[in-house]
């Protein structure tokens, strides 16, 4: 089936050390419609800096627990550092800890559980954090 | 929970805006009215601008109970535009003793005072609690550290990609700390913001 010229195209990267986690994130990536969703992957944040080095991703998906690391105040910071502005989500099977309420000021924009991910949520997140334009008035007009 | 409350009265949409304090109309455009109609009834004239003539005005103005307006008898501009046959407008205030007024919009009316009542007062409820959570805040001007740093670097120049990465945040989340320092500051760009700010001594 040939493209449709006005699809929507997004490459999302997950930072999962279970790859397990990415075949089934894959599985429900492949359910949405309307939008071409390119998912890549890596198993730690190293290799997550090294990739975002030289590709361009519109939304990181973060484990919250990545060993050796010890949880996302770890580790999103070290995105964050290395100049990525774009949105991070971090997910985790259990999003009761305190610190969870933190997360903005790690420059983590949201968590999600993992028993919430499904094709709708993703959906909501592409359309959230790439397709809702800041007001008009926040246009940059200093220059 | 306004949305929760219109559900639960069968109201199809509501809006909430602060009355003025002199003679002029009602806006919806104003920095604290919050709406929830369609778009298409929110571009028209008469959702801009009430005139004083309009029966939701008179009324709101004259007394603090709430009542119901039934078009057929009392037609109103705004409720004609959305189709709507009753109105209930429910007065409220704030703790710092401004006006506001809550209309919800439906097509089927409550015939006893009783339920006008009992609506009147949980809109009274969930109106404190929306003052305490957002209208106190947004009211007295003040930024939180994250908006003033947000400012600091909008001063400088910076752009919002180049703030996220100053500040280690998202862009998305710098342009939302914009839109809420925007109306907190009640400016609509960014060169009012910092002259805002700077005026109000909250950035040197």
């Amino acid at each position: 089936m040939s493209k449709e010229a006005s699809e929507l195209e997004v490459k999302i990267l997950l930072v999962d050390d279970d790859p397990d986690e990415y075949r089934l994130i894959k599985r429900l990536v492949n359910q949405i419609e309307g939008i071409i969703v390119k998912l890549e992957y890596v198993d730690g944040i190293v290799s997550a800096l090294n990739h975002l080095e030289s590709n361009t991703m519109d939304i990181v998906l973060l484990d919250n627990r990545l060993v050796p690391n010890n949880d996302f105040r770890e580790t999103a910071p070290q995105l964050r550092k290395a100049g990525y502005v774009g949105p991070i989500g971090v997910i985790s099977s259990d999003l009761n800890g305190s610190y969870f309420q933190e997360f903005p000021e790690y420059g983590v924009d949201f968590r999600i559980g993992k028993d919430e991910i499904d094709a709708a949520a993703i959906t909501f997140i592409i359309t959230e954090y790439t397709q809702s334009k800041p007001p008009d008035e926040c246009s940059e007009d200093l220059g | 929970m306004f949305k929760s409350l219109s559900l639960a009265y069968d109201r199809e949409s509501f809006f909430l805006s602060e009355m003025p304090i002199y003679n002029g109309g009602f806006s919806l455009e104003s920095k604290h009215s919050l709406i929830n109609i369609p778009v298409s009834w929110s571009a028209t004239a008469p959702f801009k601008l009430l005139d004083n003539e309009d029966p939701i005005i008179v009324h709101s103005k004259r007394s603090t109970s709430p009542f119901s307006i039934n078009v057929a008898q009392s037609p109103s501009s705004i409720i004609e535009v959305c189709g709507c046959k009753f109105a209930d407008v429910i007065p409220l205030h704030s703790a710092t003793a401004n006006r506001y007024c809550l209309v919800m919009l439906g097509n089927t009316e409550l015939t006893e005072y009783k339920q006008i009542a009992t609506l009147s007062l949980d809109a009274t409820v969930i109106f404190q609690r929306y003052f305490e959570i957002v209208l106190s805040k947004e009211a007295d001007g003040t930024l939180n550290e994250r908006e003033i740093q947000v400012t600091k670097w909008t001063a400088e120049g910076k752009t919002s990609g180049e703030i996220a990465t100053i500040l280690g945040l998202s862009e998305h989340t710098i342009n939302t700390y914009i839109a809420t320092i925007f109306r907190k500051l009640d400016v609509v760009n960014r060169a009012q913001m910092v002259s805002a700010a700077l005026r109000r001594g909250l950035i040197h």
